[in-house]
């Protein structure tokens, strides 16, 4: 089992072996790794990088995270107005060799040719004047595209305040896809469109199950995204960033809960991941190896993530925890890391 | 024939190079002639419309840059052009 952290100070790799936990030397050390992803495909590592001062960059490893080369970068067209990638906020690989990345501020890029070159999704992006998005705190954050893993021409994204919208026909055009999701914060608490989801995720093998953390809940569709029912109503802590599915049960998932969006802090002085098996109907609260004393760190959006072996998650103040599936306790991966943007799992040894 | 100087800080995206000789009227060819001579720097020091970026300086002989989008600031024959982190970029 390999892992990746992507954190504000560099991309760490991790390999997990008999004696446990192993973390290589940092790449990129210093610099922002806002998005990395792992394509299985062909064990390619990808790191989108955000420069202080040079830019967002795009770097891909053809050799499993051992060397990074630079690549092209997602770039607006010169129609676009003068609008430019501040920031590259999630990566995903799609159908037929497609890449996407979900930029800042609010655009969807997509490749056919592994990154040599990007166009942009230019519906998505009409959409995005039409419907009025509005940035969240962290700016307009594109930052979930889940591909159907049977269609090729259909995925949904979500937007960090926009909502979700699917597409049916290769990004040619898009209809939100919101329907039951609140959004406290504007005049009309259900829109169309405006909602701010936090994450977005389809399951691999139930494909119209999705589950969406939000600003306003915590959300389940069974049906493709055409409708939503909040899940957060059991909870007895309901707000989270960070969500992650079990691969194995479309009725599974997990998230970590920080105390409410005006104070964005864990629970209770206490580390807290939350588990449901039957589709957000009850959730339970796994503590056993956190921190449970003083503690104020919180998950961000996509670095808590599950595979059929492992839960792993990163906090913002750089510590990293570890279940392994059906034991009791967390084990403490490592301490003191930069803060933890991203966690993705890769089962390739 | 004017001289560009790179800050030390974009050196490894230039193999170590951070001066160069360019023949060049305006700052725009200037940094148009250094990316011919450093593949791919201009797009750290630019954004992809070509505008200077948020926290990167420019100065001409040691005044400002006046056009960031455009960068059409005249350069004398042998202007020294140097390229700076700007401090609000952390």
């Amino acid at each position: 089992m390999r892992a990746f952290l992507a954190t504000r100070k560099g991309l760490f790799l991790l390999n997990r072996r008999r004696d446990g936990w192993h973390l290589d030397e940092p790449r990129f050390l210093g610099v922002n790794v806002t998005a990395a992803l792992w394509d299985t495909r062909d064990n390619a590592v990808w790191a989108a990088l955000a420069h202080g001062h040079w830019g967002p960059k795009l770097h891909r490893s053809a050799d499993g995270g051992a060397t990074f080369a630079e690549t092209a970068c997602p770039a607006f067209p010169a129609d676009t107005g003068g609008a430019a990638v501040r920031r590259i906020d999630c990566l995903a690989t799609g159908h037929d060799g497609r890449f996407f990345a979900g930029a800042a501020p609010g655009a969807l890029f997509e490749s056919r040719d592994a990154g040599t070159t990007w166009s942009l999704d230019r519906a998505l992006w009409q959409r995005r004047l039409d419907d009025s998005w509005a940035p969240g705190g962290g700016g307009l954050m594109l930052h979930s595209v889940e591909p159907h893993p049977a269609d090729p021409d259909r995925w949904h994204i979500a937007v960090s305040c926009g909502g979700v919208y699917e597409t049916a026909n290769g990004g040619e055009s898009w209809r939100p896809r919101n329907r039951g999701v609140r959004a406290d914060f504007l005049p009309e608490s259900r829109p169309e469109s405006g909602q701010d989801p936090y994450r977005l995720q389809r399951h691999p093998a139930a494909p119209d199950v999705l589950w969406q953390s939000n600003h306003c809940g915590l959300y389940r569709s069974v049906d493709g995204g055409a409708s939503w029912i909040d899940r957060s109503h059991n909870m007895r802590l309901p707000f989270s960033f960070a969500l992650a599915l079990d691969p194995a049960d479309p009725n599974a998932a997990w998230t970590a809960p920080i105390s409410s969006d005006a104070c964005r802090v864990a629970p209770d002085g206490a580390l807290v991941v939350c588990h449901t098996r039957d589709g957000g109907e009850s959730w339970s609260e796994l503590r056993d190896g956190l921190p449970q004393q003083h503690c104020y760190d919180i998950v961000f959006r996509h670095a808590l993530a599950a595979s059929h072996d492992i839960v792993l998650f990163g906090t913002n103040t750089g510590s990293v925890y570890a279940l392994r599936r059906n034991t009791p306790g967390w084990e403490t991966v490592a301490t003191h890391l930069p803060p933890v943007v991203a966690v993705g799992l890769c089962d390739v040894d | 024939m004017a001289t560009v100087v790179l800050t030390q800080h974009l050196a490894p995206y230039t193999g170590g190079q951070r001066e160069l000789e360019c023949p060049a009227d305006d700052v725009a060819a200037l940094l148009e002639a250094l990316d011919r001579e450093m593949p791919g720097v201009r797009r750290y020091i630019c954004d992809e419309h070509g505008a200077l970026r948020r926290h990167v300086n420019l100065f001409i002989d040691g005044v400002a840059l006046r056009d960031r989008v455009r960068l059409t600031d005249r350069l004398a024959p042998k202007a020294t052009v140097h390229v700076l982190q700007a401090v609000s970029g952390g």
